[in-house]
């Protein structure tokens, strides 16, 4: 399966838009200052977002809701269910019991004090006593409001100024699950900054300052290692590929707690998305620290600038494989 | 008509009567003529029981008189020589060898005309082949016409005919034919070589003919004789025991409903399959086209897990290199594969879905046409081959100067580390350990006799492959990491078969092996490691002409431990669970010792002429799952039309054939396993029904239609329980319906093809709540014409094409949103519209295949040329979509792929 898993990975692809590509509105990540909590404690939520749309500076609304604890399965798809309420009451005025609502970038919520106990025991006897909460999200560059219809299951709508239901280009809604456990700890990894073409860089913000920050592109004669050549042509494959990586403390690296509970010596695997709003990358994520054989920090994207001079900005979201994510930004000039 | 009675009288200027004896024995110690096509190689059919290879006897055409010895002939003694004759394609006798001695001079004067003999070449599938018979050459003391004013009134008749094999119009010569008349009279004729023979001067009234001819089943019938008429009758009589049915007659009489065989050559020259062995079974009805390279049996629309494959009756869980790459057993070591694709025997449990038994051939000891070797020398044979896939040897041969015991070992290295590697790197991937498998084979036969057989033959296959996926995949970057995939077994195996008495026929195979996967991706982990047990004994009892109980045994002892650590993977119909990345793992590790014992008892039952039911039993018991369960089958065949009709005229073969059966599974290991899945599950139950007819339309040309209704109940499904965890239970049902069709060129000389197409529908409910939707691999058209014809001056040409149903795929929900934004893996999870409800575009491919082979003194060289998809059609395999299923496109399928190999062998 493995085999042919590489060879879908190689051969017979398509031609469709990257991940990295920044050409419309983004929702990057979302980042829990506990990606563990314990039963009780307040959680705080930042979210990290771009507009990349050709119509510069629409108003962008976010939204938060929160409340939905151990559902079916541990799926996110079990809570749909509990916010049906919500989508029979477009005015969102009579919340269930226990629903919180926010807005804006950040938001904080109270994890119920039983939400260990009120878990069913895993089968897995290795498995500690835990509870999950799901936050769900949004980002509309219109109206939000819940749907009457909560098509596709989800209580959430975006719509236009003409009232039209706006889609995935204008309209960004997921999730966000928090694991509560009594004991069992996670931390969120470290971004120290950024290397371009093997010169390290200062990032123009880290985790929390880059929410709202707006654009100051480099100058070229200050800062000529945050400048980069126009290519000829938008993704000319001859163009030169310029090595970028967000740069990640391997001391940040923790212990895989839950393996460790069943004898295992295992590490966090985690990875950066990388994230461009011109220009392409050669990869969209690239590994920086495997279970199993340990950190990998000399494994960039690429860079390909694009054709038209002016800033650039680019985004490394790093994550855990237990919830825990850190982001950086970095603006330079394509000249 | 002769009314001649016969005296015995001493007179002089005797004569001699020779004939040909055990014709069937003769071919089947026939040197082939052509490496590629074996004498041993099977034929296939449609159904089973129209298998019949063309084979013509050679017939005498000088008849050298032996002087009669004079010390004999003093003192008036008969007797009878047989003679071991090597007949060429010219028809000339090279050697002539004493096979039973009759001493007094006989024997020499035998051997000395026979040598002078010359006949007409025997023939299979109109192509001459050096062969060797047994030719009974009798001295006898000759008759004298007694005047016939001598002789009584006319009050007697004649009584004779002619004896056939069974399924065929072959001769049988030399057949002592035992007549009883009236007051228990026994009298005594022999058959000619046209198989003919007659007694005359009968008295009239009833008589009791009796035929017993070595390898062939007894046979009896009842006839009359009138005064001063000729009662003349055909016979056939049916071979026993496995030696035979591969050179002459043909199957015996399935078990089963269908039994699809195909043969070497078959499976060696479908183009586009690389001559790969498993894979040609994708070109028979019934069987749907896997996606892509998968290496999956996907038949009669029951999932892939519920059809098992065998290797000599021994289940191997790893068919494929790399999950589909090519057949852990190379194609030059098989005998050949027997597909069921329902309806199968008790033989056969633990499946609700196909069979396919692999059977490895009996080591080559042959001599080929060119070679000069005395008379019952055995000879070695060699090849070695390579393509673009892997290299491969095979020795087989006599092991010393024994003739019984021979061996065959083979060997295969892939080597697509070479290709792959910098395909992978290029990809992203740091390739620490390239992609490489290799197996290997070991054989030693013993065949002590015609009925007697040992084998110990030892197998095994292991692939690796090693890399760190440093880009992870978008779509899901929990998939990235370091990855490790090993998979390997080996399995030694004990095959004896014997003929007890002659009418009890044993068949015993015992193995012991191991099994390993080891597959591991960032922190997910599968490790399993099986020692497998397996004894699987079968007793068959004639009880008589037309009555044979199978009997068997069928254990596998199976200790394993295994270690898992992944989320648990969706089932159909539930929610997407979101990325991989995004969701915390369990962990189970589980260490004990499956046994699934199982007993069938089986009756081949000729309730009439022409009526043939198949009545059976299986027990099975699966500790692991606690389950007993009890499955009856009821296999029937009836002859609507024989080789003769009711005037004697000849005339075409036509069956119709039905059964009726129920077939459990026991659920799969993570289905009960006490993290992952639900202890206590019950079997899954399939009642299969089937129906067609076979007709036997010209020589080479059989028709197969057979409709098939698969009513699948208790099948293990899941759904949250009241505490929103998810468990197994036995709620799913489904059906599968459908038409197969085949109509078969059986191989002759120089073409085999076959046009093959079903038409199906598969259904599966997932839960008693919720709507029936089309099973994953629901294929409504298959539709497969294939041919391969011999060119000439060794040049060999081969076409496949297929067109198929498209795949089905489930598709987003085509309004508002179509994924959310699961944060925490950075990957979307897509809103799903109902499940597998979008049919994807038709399938169509053409491969083509050309080989060429040089034949030298002793050794020939070979090449192939084989290209799938060979107008390079954009094959439609899945959809697929952007990060955030905003966008859907379709994933394409392997395009245009030459692969050159070449071979050399002796």
């Amino acid at each position: 399966m493995a085999f042919l898993l590489a060879l879908g990975l190689v051969g017979c692809g398509i031609d469709i838009a990257p991940s990295s590509e920044v050409s419309s509105l983004r929702v990057f990540g979302v980042q829990k200052d506990r990606p563990y909590a314990r039963p009780g404690e307040e959680v705080t939520l930042r979210m990290l977002w771009a507009d990349g749309s050709k119509n510069v500076g629409r108003p962008i609304q976010r939204l938060w809701l929160a409340g939905c604890v151990n559902p079916p399965a541990d799926l996110y798809a079990g809570c749909l269910a509990s916010f049906g309420s919500l989508a029979a009451d477009p005015t969102g005025a009579a919340l269930p019991p226990g629903v919180a609502i926010g807005q804006d970038d950040t938001f904080t919520f109270k994890l119920p004090e039983d939400i260990v106990a009120s878990h069913a025991r895993s089968p897995d006897p290795s498995q500690p006593a835990f509870g999950t909460s799901f936050v769900f999200f949004a980002a509309c560059a219109g109206t939000l409001g819940f749907s009457p219809t909560g098509r596709g299951g989800f209580p959430l709508e975006c719509r236009g100024p003409d009232g039209s239901l706006l889609g995935a280009d204008d309209f960004v809604a997921g999730f966000s699950q928090i694991f509560a456990y009594e004991e069992l700890r996670n931390e969120n990894p470290t971004v120290t900054g950024f290397e371009l073409n093997g010169r390290a860089v200062t990032p123009d913000c880290i985790d929390a300052a880059c929410l709202g920050l707006d654009t100051q592109a480099p100058d070229c004669d200050a800062s000529p290692e945050l400048c980069v050549a126009a290519c000829e042509k938008d993704g000319d494959p001859k163009c030169t590929e310029i090595p970028f990586r967000a740069v990640v403390a391997p001391s940040s690296v923790e212990a895989d707690g839950l393996a460790a509970l069943r004898g295992r010596s295992l590490t966090e695997q985690i990875w950066a998305n990388y994230y461009a709003d011109r220009g392409s990358l050669t990869s969209a994520v690239k590994l920086v620290n495997d279970a199993t054989t340990g950190f990998n920090d000399s494994n960039p994207t690429e860079l390909l600038a694009p054709r038209v001079p002016g800033p650039l900005r680019l985004w490394a979201v790093v994550h855990d494989n237990r919830g825990g994510t850190a982001w950086a930004r970095l603006t330079i000039t394509v000249k | 008509m002769s009314r001649a009675v016969k005296v015995k009288t001493l007179i002089s200027g005797l004569g001699a009567l020779g004939s040909l004896v055990w014709p069937s024995w003769a071919l089947a110690q026939a040197p082939s003529a052509d490496a590629t096509a074996p004498a041993a190689e099977s034929s296939s059919e449609p159904g089973a029981s129209v298998a019949k290879p063309a084979v013509k006897m050679p017939v005498i055409q000088h008849f050298e008189q032996a002087p009669y010895p004079p010390e004999a002939l003093a003192q008036g003694l008969t007797g009878e020589v047989v003679l071991k004759l090597t007949i060429g394609v010219d028809g000339k006798v090279s050697a002539a060898e004493v096979a039973t001695p009759a001493g007094h001079g006989f024997d020499e004067a035998a051997q000395a005309a026979a040598l002078k003999f010359h006949f007409s070449p025997a023939e299979r599938n109109g192509v001459p082949v050096p062969v060797q018979i047994l030719y009974k050459y009798a001295f006898t003391l000759q008759e004298q016409e007694v005047p016939a004013a001598e002789v009584a009134a006319p009050t007697v008749g004649n009584l004779g005919g002619k004896i056939l094999i069974a399924d065929s119009e072959v001769p049988l010569a030399g057949v002592k034919v035992k007549v009883i008349g009236p007051g228990a009279a026994e009298l005594e004729a022999l058959t000619d070589a046209s198989g003919k023979w007659e007694l005359t001067g009968l008295a009239p009234g009833a008589y009791k003919v009796a035929i017993e001819a070595p390898g062939f089943q007894p046979f009896s019938s009842d006839e009359s004789v009138v005064a001063g008429e000729a009662t003349e009758a055909t016979y056939r009589v049916a071979a026993q025991g496995e030696g035979l049915e591969v050179t002459v007659v043909g199957e015996r009489p399935p078990r089963e409903v269908t039994r699809r065989t195909l043969a070497r050559r078959e499976i060696a020259r479908i183009p586009g399959t690389n001559g790969d062995a498993l894979r040609s079974i994708q070109s028979l009805p019934g069987v749907a086209r896997p996606p892509g390279l998968a290496g999956l049996l996907i038949v009669r629309g029951s999932a892939p897990q519920d059809t098992l494959t065998f290797i000599n009756g021994t289940e191997v869980p790893l068919i494929y290199h790399f999950g589909g790459l090519s057949s852990v057993i190379p194609t030059e070591l098989l005998e050949k594969i027997d597909f069921y694709p329902g309806n199968f025997s008790a033989r056969y449990g633990l499946a609700q879905g196909g069979i396919v038994d692999v059977e490895i051939a009996r080591p080559n000891t042959k001599c080929k046409e060119q070679r000069s070797v005395a008379a019952g020398e055995h000879c070695y044979h060699g090849l070695i081959q390579s393509d673009l896939i892997d290299n491969r040897f095979i020795l087989q041969g006599p092991v010393g100067a024994s003739k019984t015991w021979s061996f065959a070992a083979g060997g295969r290295r892939s080597w697509v580390d070479v290709w792959l590697k910098p395909v992978l790197e290029e990809a992203g991937a740091s390739v620490t350990s390239a992609p490489v498998y290799h197996d290997y084979q070991l054989i030693l036969h013993n065949q002590a006799d015609a009925d007697t057989s040992w084998r110990l033959q030892a197998y095994g296959a292991d692939d690796e492959l090693k890399l760190i996926i440093n880009d992870p995949s978008a779509q899901d970057p929990g998939f990235g990491g370091s990855l490790t995939l090993s998979t390997g077994f080996y399995q030694i195996q004990s095959i004896y078969e014997d003929q007890l008495t002659r009418n009890v026929r044993l068949e015993s195979m015992f193995a012991v092996g191991q099994q390993t996967i080891g597959f591991s991706l960032g922190s997910f982990l599968f490790d399993l490691k099986v020692h497998p047990v397996t004894l699987r004994n079968e007793f068959g009892f004639q009880l008589n002409r037309g009555m044979t109980l199978n009997v068997g045994m069928d254990f596998a002892l199976l200790p394993f431990e295994v270690t898992v650590r992944a989320p648990p993977p969706p089932n159909p119909g539930e929610p997407d669970p979101g990325p991989f990345a995004s969701r915390p793992s369990l962990e189970t590790y589980q260490k004990s010792t499956g046994f699934r014992p199982g007993w069938y008892t089986e009756f081949e039952w000729q309730a009439t002429e022409k009526l043939r039911l198949v009545p059976s039993m299986r027990f099975d018991y699966a500790r692991d799952s606690g389950q007993s369960d009890v499955s009856p089958r009821l296999n029937a065949r009836y002859e609507l039309t024989g080789k003769t009709a009711s005037d004697g005229s000849p005339s075409r073969q036509t069956f119709l054939k039905g059964g009726v059966g129920i077939f459990h599974q026991p659920p799969q290991f993570q289905e009960t396993d006490p993290v992952f899945g639900t202890p206590g599950l019950e079997s899954n139950r399939s009642i299969h029904y089937a129906l067609g007819v076979e007709r036997e339309l010209l020589d080479q040309l059989d028709l197969s239609v057979e409709g098939f209704y698969k009513d699948k109940r208790n099948l293990v499904s899941r759904a949250p329980d009241t505490n929103g965890t998810f468990r197994y239970d036995n709620e799913g049902a489904g059906y599968a319906m459908g038409l197969e069709t085949l109509l078969k060129y059986r191989a002759d000389a120089r073409f085999f093809g076959w046009v093959a197409y079903t038409l199906s529908r598969s259904v599966l409910r997932d839960r008693p709540e919720k709507p029936e939707r089309l099973f994953e691999f629901d294929q409504t058209h298959n539709l497969t014409v294939l041919g391969n014809y011999q060119l000439g001056r060794g040049w060999e040409f081969g076409a496949r094409f297929r067109v198929i149903s498209g795949n089905l795929a489930t598709p987003v929900v085509q309004q508002g949103l179509p994924a959310l934004y699961s944060a925490d893996a950075a990957a979307y999870a897509p809103l799903q519209a109902d499940l597998y409800s979008r049919r994807l575009p038709l399938f169509h491919q053409l491969d083509l295949r050309l080989d060429k082979m040089w034949k030298f003194d002793w050794w020939a060289f070979s090449t192939y040329l084989d290209v799938q998809n060979a107008y390079n059609n954009q094959a439609v395999e899945a959809l697929v979509y952007n990060y955030n299923f905003s966008q859907e496109s379709y994933q394409t399928g392997l395009p245009l792929i030459p692969n050159i190999g070449v071979r050399g062998e002796f």
